[in-house]
């Protein structure tokens, strides 16, 4: 796409980004063949090592390859991070073209309800949601996906506003086209780029809430490795001991919210140049 | 056989070692003075122990600074006598105490210092009652007081725990006056300015999950004790927190009151410090478990329960894990109880506790499952991370014998209030448990019991507890503990893993501190213990 | 305002109840016995129906009466009180470190835009955006207490007690979450300025024979400062968000550790409070940040007057 092609050439830090995240996406849909050793490969004579020649990251408190645990960290926060932010747009974009295209009653009624949702602390929404749904993958992709929806929602609305105003539609409308068909053909493709932007700076964020919410304790649950669980309190207690036991935990994490902000600020720059 | 007479030779070993390592000097003299500084994991919820609910560990360490029992525990787990001067058994249904005189009460509003009584023990018993720890004394019918420092305890049927259960740590003396007033006359003991008792310190400030001071109380009536000055409590959740606290000099002890006590794998980290001592030592606590409901297949059958157990690496666990030392097991009472039974007087059930994965396969085909079976394992993120990561450690291990174990993890508030209480499916990993005296440990296997999670019911047990509760006398009651004890390790109702040593570490100045082994009160330690 | 309020009452109320998980049962622990379980939930007033205990609370609330924590039986008011002077001193600094820096930095940027200053600040402010707080905030605890033998204080010594320790305590901390808050507001300042420079007011004042630096003072920073106040707004929200996170670490006693604590002993009354409270305090920011814009861009009021 040309879009690709202006990135490479106007934003080269951004092309370096998002071949970064390409890089982790791989990685994490390949981790069993990335991976020297499975995630749960316990070896009790091997406890505590430092990284070597046989474990590059060292091993853990159980002997379990650090290098390997990354990897597959590498898939829960890949996964949470890209499957939240696409149920948040979804959901978001659902409530907020609604909102925004049919306005009056519904529009002051739907945002009050934001108003109220979004008055909540927002780590602690995530945290009592998870409470609700009990630990695990999908309900860590749910909790996180819901209460972004929320903020997402009001960015995609003032979008639709704008869009809205347009002369074109309400030329459609006159012209007896339905409110889906103006949707479709009118709303929703000029929309795309601040959603594309939007979505592309809340991934980093939501990675980011991820490993707090781990970190705070509940996250995905053990036996699978994520990057915020490995930084919380088994990461600290070792840290004199073992310091590689969080250090390249953490590294992984800002290296994968990096990348995606960096991305996120060169995919901005490009398609709506009046933020510059 | 080499393997457990190995083992035994590692417990004596590492038993006289402990007991040189906290034997204090003989030629020191304690000096006066000085304010310790003490770390605890959580702070007290309320300081009541005998109110409307059941009295927090936290609570009931942080009373045992500031209030007195009739009875107590000495660091090495006996019976003395703590507000009693002596007390008699005058018949199978009555015992009669008589108080020290001249103990007063802290010199705070609005008790004043005035002396203790026996309307004092009187009233505690009446709020005991109408307590969670009225179990402690089933068959107690009435307690008087015949004069100023007597008091009379009768009984409906004789009850064997019930001078051990005198000195436990939730039925501290509290003066009637202290309390808020409530309805039933019990008295509200919550707020930290109702915690007023008989104690070697009093209670000077408590700031909400920071820390608790204590000063000495120059009228307790162990004359020129304490030696401390104060001593300041401090609340660091996190173990790492508290070595570098110490490492920084902030902290003087590190205490193992329950529980993980400092993680073994920090003992380097406390090694490094200058001057420090690290004590490991026992405490009255059984180990880490295994469960599966015994009313439900396949647990409920003892081959699987004896195969699962077969299948567990314990010496291997041991070593990786618990560096400072490890007992292999636990059992149905801990391992510094009386009655503990080691391996090698277990007869033939000392078969199950060893690593034998083609035995234990063979078990499981005999029940039925000759490809393994497919299994929860529930755990919780509340006993801490090396807990969960230890579940973890269970399944690599049962996965070895064929059982395909998945894990779930619960948050704490869920796991306590369904599967702590029994409810649950498949197996569990059940934290060590630090109950009272043994017959609690008994009580807690019988039907109907709210602790019987293990869905036990079965009546020889139930019948040997009830035994061993109207025992005339310690002989009769040992013969049936051990009976009891036997019955369940052949039997297996629960998989013990190894039992750690519990790790205490002190500071370089730091005197005269010895680890009490029973009970939550290392505060009755620091007594004990004087600064350089 | 009061509607919103309402909502979130309710929603805080319902998703309490829904949470797996028996607070009484929390407190009972492993010796649960029948009798004492059902006495002490009815002294709670957890056997009531749904809407009954709703319309108590609210009763209560409106009377000024937020109840006692079902966990330590303190009235929740009190806790509150104790607590709330750490999570503002927490976010107040924090915000502080987050305007300095994300000002300086912003202004530094555009200044020097698009030469190397510029890409270096904006660097760094992406690195800071990227850094786990927690992780950076263990780095910041462990490696002086094996280096420099220092660690932090073991309690927290109150402003009134000690006004440098206290501040020592929170500089932290602070300093984490504020480079983590600073980084959008530096990138604000930085985009607000440079728009600001292209515009035609400007180019008038220079034209005027206004020297270059009052220029920026004068006019670009006064009209760069309203998205930048605007920001402060949502800016808001996230440090408490982060001061979660931060107490946990640092072990302070603040109203983000209480909101984790509540969660996990399931402690009604605290937790509703105090979601009530963030919520009316996010709310009150939100007007004070639209109050503030009211008054600094001229245009503004010009319009409304």
């Amino acid at each position: 796409m040309r879009l690709l092609r202006d990135l490479v050439v106007k934003k080269p830090l951004g092309a370096v980004a998002g071949a970064i995240v390409l890089l982790l996406v791989v990685v994490a849909v390949f981790a069993d063949r990335v991976a020297p050793h499975h995630y749960n490969e316990t070896s009790l004579l091997d406890t505590l090592k430092p990284p070597s020649r046989a474990h590059w990251f060292g091993t853990d408190e159980l002997g379990r390859d650090v290098y390997s645990r990354v990897v597959y960290g590498a898939q829960i926060s890949m996964t949470v991070g890209l499957a939240a932010t696409a149920l948040s747009v979804l959901l978001g974009a659902g409530l907020g073209i609604v909102s925004g295209y049919f306005g009056h009653t519904l529009d002051l009624v739907l945002q009050r309800l934001v108003d109220a949702w979004l008055a909540f602390p927002g780590l602690v929404m995530v945290i009592v949601l998870l409470v609700l749904m009990g630990p695990g993958l999908v309900s860590v992709i749910l909790a996180l996906g819901l209460s972004q929806a929320f903020p997402q929602s009001r960015i995609i609305r003032s979008a639709t506003l704008v869009v809205r105003e347009h002369a074109f539609i309400e030329a459609s409308r006159a012209g007896g086209a339905s409110h889906g068909r103006v949707l479709l053909r009118h709303v929703l493709p000029n929309i795309v780029a601040p959603i594309i932007v939007s979505a592309s700076t809340y991934v980093g964020f939501v990675i980011l809430v991820e490993a707090a919410i781990s970190f705070l304790g509940y996250g995905v649950p053990a036996p699978r490795p994520s990057w915020g669980g490995m930084l919380s309190a088994t990461g600290r207690s070792y840290m004199v001991r073992a310091p590689w036991l969080s250090i390249f935990p953490g590294l992984a994490l800002t290296l994968a919210v990096f990348a995606f902000n960096v991305l996120g600020d060169a995919l901005r720059d490009l398609l709506d140049p009046r933020l510059r | 056989m080499t393997r457990s007479v190995r083992v035994v030779v590692a417990v004596a070993v590492a038993g006289v070692a402990a007991v040189a390592a906290v034997a204090p000097a003989p030629a020191q003299t304690p000096k006066r003075g000085g304010v310790i500084r003490v770390a605890e994991q959580s702070d007290p919820v309320g300081f009541d122990t005998l109110g409307k609910k059941k009295a927090p560990v936290y609570t009931q360490l942080a009373l045992a600074y500031t209030h007195n029992r009739l009875l107590k525990y000495d660091p090495s787990g006996e019976i003395v006598n703590d507000l009693a001067e002596r007390w008699t058994q005058t018949n199978p249904t009555t015992y009669v105490v008589t108080l020290r005189k001249g103990v007063r009460f802290h010199n705070k509003p609005p008790v004043n210092g005035r002396e203790l009584t026996s309307e004092d023990v009187k009233f505690t018993f009446e709020r005991l009652a109408k307590s969670p720890e009225a179990r402690l004394f089933p068959t107690l019918k009435a307690v008087t007081a015949p004069d100023k420092y007597t008091v009379r305890f009768e009984l409906s049927a004789p009850f064997s725990a019930f001078v051990a259960n005198l000195a436990a740590t939730t039925v501290y003396i509290y003066p009637k006056e202290a309390g808020k007033p409530t309805a039933d006359g019990a008295g509200d003991y919550t707020a930290a300015d109702t915690a007023i008792g008989t104690g070697p310190f009093t209670l000077e400030e408590y700031r909400e999950k920071q820390r608790l001071v204590f000063k000495r109380n120059p009228d307790y009536f162990e004359a020129g004790k304490p030696y401390l000055d104060g001593v300041e409590l401090y609340t660091i959740p996190d173990a790492a927190g508290s070595i570098a606290a110490m490492r920084t000099g902030k902290l003087d002890l590190i205490p193992a009151g329950r529980g993980e006590g400092l993680p073994h794998f920090l003992v380097p980290e406390a090694r490094a410090i200058p001057g420090a001592r690290v004590i490991p030592h026992g405490l009255f606590q059984t180990s880490e478990n295994l469960i599966g409901r015994l009313d439900q297949k396949p647990w409920s059958d003892v081959r699987v329960r004896r195969a699962v157990s077969m299948s567990i690496d314990r010496a291997g666990l041991a070593k990786a894990i618990f560096t400072e030392g490890a007992e292999p097991f636990s059992g149905p009472i801990p391992v510094a109880s009386k009655y503990f039974l080691p391996l090698d007087r277990m007869g033939e059930s000392a078969a199950w506790y060893r690593h034998d994965l083609t035995a234990a396969k063979k078990l499981l085909a005999d029940a039925g499952y000759p490809n393994g079976l497919p299994t929860k394992l529930t755990t919780t993120v509340g006993y801490g991370p090396s807990y969960a990561s230890r579940t973890e450690l269970l399944k690599s291990m049962l996965a070895k014998l064929g059982i395909d174990a998945s894990i779930v993890t619960q948050e704490y508030p869920v796991w306590i209030s369904t599967t702590y209480k029994g409810g649950f499916e498949g197996l569990v990993h059940i934290p060590a448990w630090t109950l009272g005296d043994e017959d609690e440990w008994l009580g807690s296997y019988t039907p109907g019991d709210t602790r019987n999670h293990i869905h036990l019911e079965d009546a020889k047990i139930t019948e040997l507890v009830q035994q061993a509760r109207s025992a005339p006398n310690e002989a009769a009651r040992a013969k049936l503990i051990g009976q009891f004890v036997t019955t369940f390790h052949d039997q297996l109702y629960r998989v013990y893993l190894p039992a750690p040593k519990l790790i205490t570490v002190t500071s370089k100045r730091v005197q005269g501190y010895v680890p009490p082994v029973r009970g939550y009160g290392y505060a009755i330690a620091l007594v004990n213990t004087w600064l350089e | 305002m009061v509607p919103t309020l309402l909502a979130v009452s309710v929603m805080v109320f319902i998703i309490m109840r829904l949470l797996p998980g028996d607070v009484v049962a929390l407190m009972f622990q492993d010796l649960g016995y029948a009798a004492s379980l059902a006495e002490m939930r009815s002294r709670l007033g957890l056997d009531l129906p749904f809407h009954e205990q709703y319309a108590r609370w609210l009763g209560a609330v409106l009377r000024g009466d937020f109840g006692q924590s079902l966990w330590t039986q303190r009235p929740v008011l009190a806790v509150l009180a104790e607590r709330l002077p750490v999570t503002l001193e927490l976010g107040l600094l924090s915000l502080l470190v987050a305007v300095l820096y994300g000002g300086v930095a912003g202004v530094v940027a555009a200044v020097y835009h698009d030469r190397w200053p510029d890409a270096a600040l904006r660097s760094v402010a992406m690195v800071f955006l990227s850094l786990p707080s927690f992780w950076l905030g263990t780095l910041a605890i462990v490696v002086p207490s094996i280096w420099l033998g220092w660690s932090p204080s073991l309690q927290l010594v109150p402003f009134t007690e000690h006004p440098l320790e206290n501040l020592v305590q929170f500089l932290l901390p602070a300093a984490i979450l504020g480079s983590h808050l600073g980084a959008p507001i530096m990138r604000m300042t930085r985009a607000m300025m440079l728009e600001v420079f292209r515009h035609d007011y400007v180019r008038t004042a220079q034209a005027k024979g206004l020297e270059p630096r009052r220029v920026v003072l004068k006019h670009a920073l006064r009209n760069a400062l309203i998205p930048s106040v605007t920001i402060l707004g949502v800016q808001t929200a996230q440090a408490i968000a982060g001061s979660i996170v931060m107490e946990t670490l640092f072990q302070l006693p603040g109203m983000g550790s209480l909101l984790v604590e509540s969660v996990a002993h399931r402690d009604f009354p605290m937790f509703q409070s105090l979601v009530l409270f963030l919520a009316l305090f996010v709310m009150a920011v939100n007007l004070v940040v639209d109050l503030t814009y009211f008054l600094i861009d001229p245009r503004t009021r010009a319009q409304a007057g």
